[in-house]
C-alpha cells in the first residue's frame, strides 16, 4: 500500500486488519468504473467500523478507481478527504490521473523486481567495500581508514563511492544507513 | 500466426476479407451484442471499411481468433465521423502517419485464464509491430479508460485527448497512443512469451 493517508490511520488500518473487511475493497471486485466510498458502504455492516474510524481521521468521503490486473488480482487508487464534491468532469479527470499513476507505480515496482533479489538486498559489495563501510560507520574518516587498512586514501574513497552506487545512496551517511538497514554491516 | 492484410483486398483476397467480416459479426454482434452492426448476411462491415483499411489478423489452426483494424485518419474515421462528440470540442490529431485502431478483438477462449493473457499481449504486440512497419507515429484509440492502463503498461506514450464520457452506456475515452522504443520492446517480450509468435505481411500481388 502506497499512501498519503494520515500515518496513524494507516497504522491502525494495518494493525486491525481492516484490509479484510474494508467495504471499498470488497466493492471494487465487482465493478470496473470508479465509485464513491459511500456507495460501497451501503448494505455492508461488517465493514462499518472501517468507514466510521476513517471519519475520525478526517476521511469522510472518497473516490475509488478500481484496477483489475491481468493475473486476476485487484488494486485501486482512492482519493479521500473531509469533503469531496466532484463534478462529472473532475471525476473523469481523477479517473485518468489514477490510471497513469497506477501504470507508473507498476513500472517502478517492475524495475525493482528485475534487480536480482539477493543483489538488491546485499548490493553485491566486495569485502573491501564492506570493510570501509564498517569503519565509516565507526566514525572513521577516509584518511583514518586508509591508515588502518594500509591502503591509499584515494582507494578508500573509491571503495566508498562504489558502495554508494551499489546501494543507490546519495552520500556516505545515507550509504552507511542503507548498509545497516540491509544488515550488510551491524 | 499474425498477419497484416492491406491494399485492395476486396479484389485480391476476397475470401480473406469474407472470413474477416464473418469473424467480426460473430464477435461484435453475437458475442458483444452490438445490435446496430447486425447484418442479414452475418458479415459485419461499415462505411469505413475499404481499400485503405489495414487488417491485423491472428489465426490459430487456420481460424481467426483475434483481429484489429487500422483506418487512415486522412479519411473519415470513427472519431471524426461516428462520435466526434467524444472530443468535446477538442481537435484530434490526424495525418498520414496516424491511423485509428478499431475493432480490437480477441476470442474469449483465447483470454480466459492467466496464460491466455500471453496471447492477448502478443496480439497487441503484433499491432505495434504493424504500426512500426508502416512507419506510423501513433494510433488514435477510443476505449474504456481501463484499457488505457494496458497501453501505458505496454510502452505506448498515451495522450488523453478528452475526458472519458458515457457512450452507449459505457465509459469511452479518446486517446492518441504514440509508438516508442518501449512499445517495441514490450512487443518483443510479448512475442517471446507466446511461443510461435510471428508476423507476416501479405501484400497484394
Amino acid at each position: 500500500m502506497l499512501s498519503g493517508w494520515p500515518r496513524e490511520w494507516e497504522q491502525r488500518y494495518q494493525a486491525r486488519g481492516f484490509i479484510h473487511v474494508d467495504p471499498v475493497l470488497r466493492h471494487l471486485k465487482g465493478v470496473i468504473d470508479p465509485f464513491f466510498w459511500h456507495e460501497a458502504a451501503t448494505g455492508q455492516t461488517e465493514g462499518r467500523v472501517v468507514m466510521d474510524e476513517a471519519r475520525v481521521f478526517g476521511l469522510r468521503e472518497g473516490f475509488c478507481v478500481p484496477f483489475h490486473q491481468h493475473d486476476g488480482s485487484e488494486a485501486c487508487i482512492s482519493f479521500g478527504g473531509a469533503r469531496l464534491e466532484l463534478s462529472t468532469d473532475e471525476q473523469a479527470a481523477l479517473h485518468m490521473i489514477a490510471i497513469y499513476a497506477a501504470s507508473t507505480a507498476k513500472a517502478i515496482m517492475h524495475r525493482h523486481a528485475q534487480v536480482e533479489p539477493d543483489a538488491r538486498t546485499r548490493g553485491d559489495l566486495t569485502a573491501r567495500e564492506v570493510e570501509c563501510l564498517k569503519w565509516s560507520a565507526a566514525g572513521k574518516t577516509a584518511w583514518d581508514i586508509s591508515v588502518i587498512l594500509s591502503i591509499s586514501r584515494r582507494t578508500v574513497e573509491h571503495h566508498l563511492a562504489n558502495a554508494c552506487t551499489k546501494l543507490h545512496a546519495v552520500g556516505r551517511t545515507h550509504c552507511v544507513a542503507e548498509a545497516i538497514r540491509r544488515r550488510i554491516i551491524a | 500466426m499474425f498477419s497484416m492484410v492491406h491494399g485492395d483486398i476486396e479484389r485480391n483476397y476476397p475470401s480473406v476479407l469474407d472470413h474477416i467480416y464473418r469473424f467480426r459479426h460473430s464477435y461484435f454482434v453475437e458475442t458483444l451484442g452490438w445490435e446496430a452492426c447486425r447484418r442479414p448476411d452475418n458479415r459485419e462491415r461499415d462505411q469505413f471499411d475499404g481499400p485503405g483499411s489495414i487488417h491485423v489478423v491472428g489465426r490459430d489452426e487456420g481460424h481467426i481468433v483475434s483481429y484489429a483494424r487500422l483506418l487512415p485518419t486522412t479519411r473519415p474515421h470513427l472519431l471524426s465521423h461516428l462520435y466526434p462528440e467524444l472530443m468535446q470540442g477538442a481537435k484530434a490529431p490526424t495525418g498520414h502517419r496516424i491511423y485509428e485502431w478499431t475493432r480490437q478483438s480477441v476470442l474469449p477462449r483465447k483470454r480466459e485464464h492467466g496464460a491466455a493473457n500471453a496471447f492477448s499481449n502478443a496480439f497487441m504486440g503484433a499491432v505495434a509491430r504493424v504500426a512500426e512497419a508502416l512507419d506510423l507515429e501513433g494510433l488514435l484509440v477510443q476505449t474504456h479508460p481501463a484499457l488505457v492502463g494496458r497501453l501505458l503498461d505496454t510502452g505506448w506514450d498515451v495522450e488523453t485527448l478528452a475526458l472519458p464520457t458515457l457512450y452507449a452506456g459505457a465509459l469511452l475515452v479518446p486517446v492518441y497512443a504514440r509508438i516508442t522504443a518501449r512499445t517495441l520492446e514490450a512487443a518483443d517480450a510479448a512475442f517471446a512469451a507466446w511461443p510461435g509468435s510471428r508476423l507476416a505481411f501479405h501484400r497484394p500481388p
